[in-house]
């Protein structure tokens, strides 16, 4: 079945379910328009605002709309009878590849097609443009990706805490950091990303300048960052382990 | 004036941004070079039309039921919608906080964009590309620092299943061992949800 065709029938089921949930009375005839479907038509279209108005009807009399147990999932297997496509519950579950699936992009307001990476390529020989968006420079450093014992982890199920918690930690740093000369002098600000582990006693190790941006502000900030006392561990099954954490640091100038 | 230009509207997306109906809304602007892209018409941020968050918002109610039934709404895309602070937080505003507004991002943007829109999107869909930085800056012509930093703070504040990033197989760019260590460190990272995919080149 064409694809547009196949929108137009999902849509309608989902209008169905809709009336059926509101006590709405929707008669909904089938669609024997042959030609070439764009997934809704001035009939469809229709279908949603009478649905609209009953719904407004029905809140001006103190009836809340009901949405309850509508999923996207349940309208495709009603509308395919059979080959069912379960409900994709949140961005978790969403199909592989989907997204490069889409060929046009399509209403009165668009006169550019709009074709997702992948689909259909020819390699751009010409050396690649510069343009402005590239941010600070700096002396920046990648994290080691080793893989010694004891593991890293970069989540867990109870994130490491500064003592009293993220606001106390950003709230130390802005007093802590002395803004370096050189920056003020140049009218430098911005911020300077400080990675680091916290160890499963709540040390902190590892330190890195992740982004930097000069004129002393990677110093100062590392500085300050390997100054905090120690900190709650974060914990994964039941025992604390080495967690990576990445702060920012800000350079405000007054 | 808060406005953006928009080169593409797209309707009734079906289970391809989670699990509701979605319009995408595609900005014009991009910071990356992809040597493969399909939209080079979004490399130039002058291209499309203009819109401002009310205009929008007027075009693309007309889906607010099927965004209300089944929880979908707007998914953002470009280009790079994260270069569009302030019309998207406008857009929140009049949108409300039911629809499920999502970003299809290079994440190759400013920190100060992602913990500002942070607050108004409910996810993302990353366009990670290449986890090596040398793979990364031959494809795209840029870094990946920001990529990567951006996406650790993401990680680390809030739900990682927010998030949904996409590790494709760049044909002459990365090989199959490439894609096999970004993902490996990419669920080392704490990301839930990976969508391996190929590239096609006809």
């Amino acid at each position: 079945m064409a694809k547009g065709k196949q929108t137009c029938k999902i849509l309608k089921e989902i209008r169905k379910q809709i009336a059926e949930e509101n006590d709405i009375k929707l008669v909904i005839e089938e669609c024997t328009y042959q030609g070439d479907c764009k997934g809704t038509c001035p009939k469809c279209e229709a279908e949603v605002r009478y649905l609209e108005r009953e719904l407004e009807k029905r809140q001006r009399l103190g009836k809340a709309a009901v949405f309850a147990g509508m999923t996207l999932g349940t309208a495709i297997t009603a509308a395919s009878c059979g080959s069912p496509v379960p409900p994709t519950p949140g961005l978790v579950a969403l199909p592989t590849g989907s997204i490069t699936a889409i060929d046009s992009i399509g209403n009165d307001s668009v006169d550019e097609p709009y074709l997702l990476e992948g689909d259909v390529l020819t390699p751009e020989p010409d050396s690649l443009e510069e343009d402005e968006w590239n941010t600070t420079e700096g002396y920046v450093e990648s994290w080691t990706d080793d893989s010694e014992e004891p593991e890293v982890y970069m989540i867990v199920e109870e994130m490491p805490k500064f003592p009293d918690g993220e606001e106390s930690m950003m709230q130390y740093i802005a007093e802590q950091v002395k803004y370096p000369a050189e920056a003020k002098k140049a009218g430098a600000y911005g911020r300077v990303f400080i990675g680091f582990i916290v160890e499963p006693d709540g040390s902190l190790s590892d330190f890195k300048v992740l982004r930097g941006m000069g004129y002393g502000c990677d110093e100062e900030a590392l500085r300050v960052v390997k100054s905090m006392p120690k900190w709650q561990p974060g914990m994964h099954r039941g025992k604390a382990v080495r967690v990576q954490y990445l702060v920012p640091v800000n350079f405000k100038l007054d | 004036m808060n406005t953006a230009k928009i080169f593409g509207i797209s309707r009734h997306r079906l289970t391809t941004d989670g699990e509701g109906v979605t319009t995408l809304v595609a900005f014009s602007g991009c910071p990356l070079r992809c040597k493969y892209c399909l939209n080079k018409a979004s490399w130039e941020p002058e291209k499309g039309r203009l819109y401002t968050p009310e205009q929008l918002f007027e075009e693309v109610k007309i889906d607010q039921l099927y965004f209300l039934a089944t929880k979908g709404g707007i998914t953002f895309g470009g280009g790079e919608p994260l270069l569009l602070v302030e019309f998207i937080k406008a857009f929140r505003e009049l949108c409300g906080s039911q629809w499920q507004l999502l970003a299809e991002t290079s994440l190759n943007v400013p920190f100060e964009n992602v913990e500002t829109l942070d607050t108004v999107l409910d996810g993302y869909i990353v366009d990670i590309k290449d986890l090596n930085p040398e793979i990364y800056k031959a494809y795209t012509g840029k870094d990946n620092i920001l990529v990567m930093s951006n996406l650790q703070w993401l990680l680390q504040h809030g739900d990682p299943n927010r998030i949904m990033v996409r590790v494709p197989h760049i044909p002459d760019f990365n090989t199959d061992d490439d894609v096999e260590r970004s993902k490996e460190r990419l669920e080392k990272m704490g990301v839930t949800s990976i969508d391996e995919f190929q590239y096609i080149i006809r």
